[in-house]
């Protein structure tokens, strides 16, 4: 009943807007790489060849911010995964679990550019509450903007945002799974561990291993909250990929930005070997 | 050891440690936002004492943004430039998700998910390419410039999400509407259209979210003019040294509307949030 031509007419609009915003830019993106320009001044600029990545191939801030970024991913999945579990463990069985979601659902919802505010304000170290808390309780407090502690509290606000949301899509899924091989084992007499551990578990896998991707590739471009929680200081100290790109084209005079594309690419790459991995799972999981 | 067990045969003590937890997680994601807020309604001395947990709120930080800082003017920039963007986005992602719902064709899931790739790419590395276009053709610091930057996550975020609201409508309602005698047009219009409503309106209201929150291409591709609240705030922040009270009411302004916005789709919230793959609990 449906002509041939139809789908792609209907796919057209949004196509062609999408290869105008962001193919047509991504493809400049790399022709950008081998010049060497300014901000605001790409008609005054010099063909560099292979400069440019020569220059951050063997730039020891570029590896620095790569560890950092791969490092920020890491604890901030793996905090965010245990503890959005036991989140999720808590309160499945509560009664007034739909206030209790529609108060964790605040901090994914906010802009994160207000979080890195409201914990930059909780954590200044003179006049921020936390601060203060620690100081009357145990007597002294860490600089948690400070060089040793500025990544860990980079890596505390993205836990505070989106453990809520790992929590909630591990309950949603808890709650889709089948009774039955729950039913069985309760009657094999099997302990609630046991369950968790050979039932929920491996029924879950699927919808794990999703929520892990997608949260990695999210925390790989974090950008707002770093910026405004730290600004990839004190030194290079939460300095990532992100940001790295931000300091190289924007900020030092503003001449640097075929370096910037450079690492613009290599967070391309690194994001598009995650989502190539994450649309294998989603297909999976969605099954198509 | 002997369990406790109340009248619906649950153990008392795990319930206890249950609810308890509980408690002490929603305080840990609560307590910083509750926190500004109170910040937000304190006096300019009371806001840099964190000693200070009772106190008499005043407006006098919400009045003294919009009098003295023009927040207004920003304020006015991000809703403009939200809603412009929701309807363009998706005006421009129904048919395409009609279609990726509807017909078969070769290389449909191919498309489908190759724009839900496009959705993830990092936005530093749009904003590149994007700042030197748009200052080519003198568009920075406009509106403009926003709602089209805003496209790149909002059309493929869209097509993805109504394509899963349309594919939940049964087809068999779309075929009855046409033996009917309806056009294939109208069939959409007076029959597809109302069941999609729901669908449209948690698709608007999360595609307003993103545009309202955004940050990075809000950034780097407005100045003075066209800035939406995000990057004000931060602007705000670098220039006026330690007004918390101010800072906190301005977090309150950009965050109430999104979290009003976020309970009336509560029920739809995870499923947008993973892209139609987890439908939510609740």
């Amino acid at each position: 009943m449906y002509q041939k031509e139809k789908p792609l007419l209907f796919l057209l609009p949004s196509l062609t807007v999408l290869v105008l915003v962001v193919i047509f830019p991504t493809v400049f993106l790399y022709y950008s790489s081998f010049f060497r320009w300014g901000l605001g001044a790409w008609h005054d600029r010099a063909f560099v060849g292979l400069y440019n990545y020569y220059f951050v191939l063997t730039d020891r801030f570029f590896y620095n911010s790569l560890i950092i970024t791969l490092a920020y991913m890491f604890m901030c999945v793996t905090l965010e995964f245990l503890f959005g579990l036991v989140i999720a463990m808590t309160i499945a069985k509560i009664r007034v679990r739909a206030v209790v979601i529609s108060l964790l659902l605040i901090p994914m919802i906010i802009a994160p550019a207000a979080a890195g505010l409201i914990w930059s304000l909780m954590l200044n170290y003179t006049y921020g509450v936390i601060p203060y808390i620690l100081k009357k309780l145990i007597g002294f407090s860490p600089a948690f903007l400070g060089p040793d502690y500025a990544f860990l509290s980079t890596v505390l606000v993205d836990v505070w945002m989106w453990t809520p949301f790992v929590a909630l899509v591990i309950l949603a899924g808890m709650e889709a799974l089948p009774r039955e091989p729950f039913e069985a084992a309760q009657l094999d007499g099997a302990s609630s561990w046991q369950i968790f551990q050979h039932i929920t578990i491996p029924l879950l896998k699927p919808l794990l291993i999703f929520i892990i991707l997608l949260r990695s590739i999210d925390a790989l471009k974090t950008f707002d909250t770093i910026y405004v929680l730290t600004g990839g200081g004190p030194g290079q100290a939460t300095e990532v990929l992100s940001l790295r790109i931000f300091k190289t084209g924007f900020f030092w005079g503003g001449y640097e930005m075929g370096k910037a594309s450079v690492i613009a690419i290599f967070l391309i790459l690194l994001s598009t070997l995650l989502v190539s991995t994450f649309i294998n799972i989603f297909r999976r999981l969605i099954r198509v | 050891m002997k369990r406790i067990v109340n009248a619906r045969g649950k153990d008392v003590f795990i319930t206890f440690v249950r609810y308890f937890l509980a408690i002490v997680f929603v305080m840990f994601f609560i307590f910083p936002y509750y926190w500004t807020i109170t910040i937000s309604l304190k006096t300019r001395a009371q806001a840099l004492d964190p000693s200070t947990f009772i106190f008499k709120p005043t407006l006098e930080n919400y009045i003294y943004v919009f009098t003295a800082w023009n927040l207004g003017k920003y304020l006015f920039n991000s809703i403009i430039v939200s809603i412009s963007t929701v309807f363009l986005s998706i005006i421009l992602s129904l048919p395409a998700a009609y279609s990726l719902a509807r017909f078969n064709f070769k290389g449909k899931e191919t498309v489908a998910f190759w724009m839900l790739s496009l959705r993830m790419l990092p936005a530093m590395c749009v904003v590149i390419p994007l700042y030197v276009i748009f200052s080519l053709v003198n568009l920075l610091d406009t509106h403009i410039v926003l709602i089209i930057a805003y496209l790149t996550f909002n059309v493929p975020f869209s097509v993805w999400l109504l394509r899963d609201f349309i594919s939940s409508i049964p087809l068999e309602i779309e075929e009855a509407a046409l033996i009917d005698g309806c056009s294939r047009f109208s069939a959409l219009m007076r029959v597809m259209l109302p069941l999609l409503s729901p669908g449209l309106a948690v698709t608007a209201i999360f595609c307003f979210i993103q545009s309202w929150n955004e940050f990075a291409l809000a950034l780097f591709l407005t100045g003075t003019e066209a800035k939406t609240l995000p990057p004000a705030l931060t602007f705000f922040m670098t220039s006026v040294g330690v007004k918390w009270g101010e800072l906190a009411a301005i977090s309150s302004i950009v965050t109430i509307p999104v979290i009003i916005f976020a309970w009336l789709t509560q029920k739809y919230l995870i499923r947008g949030l993973t892209f139609g793959a987890v439908r939510g609990a609740h």
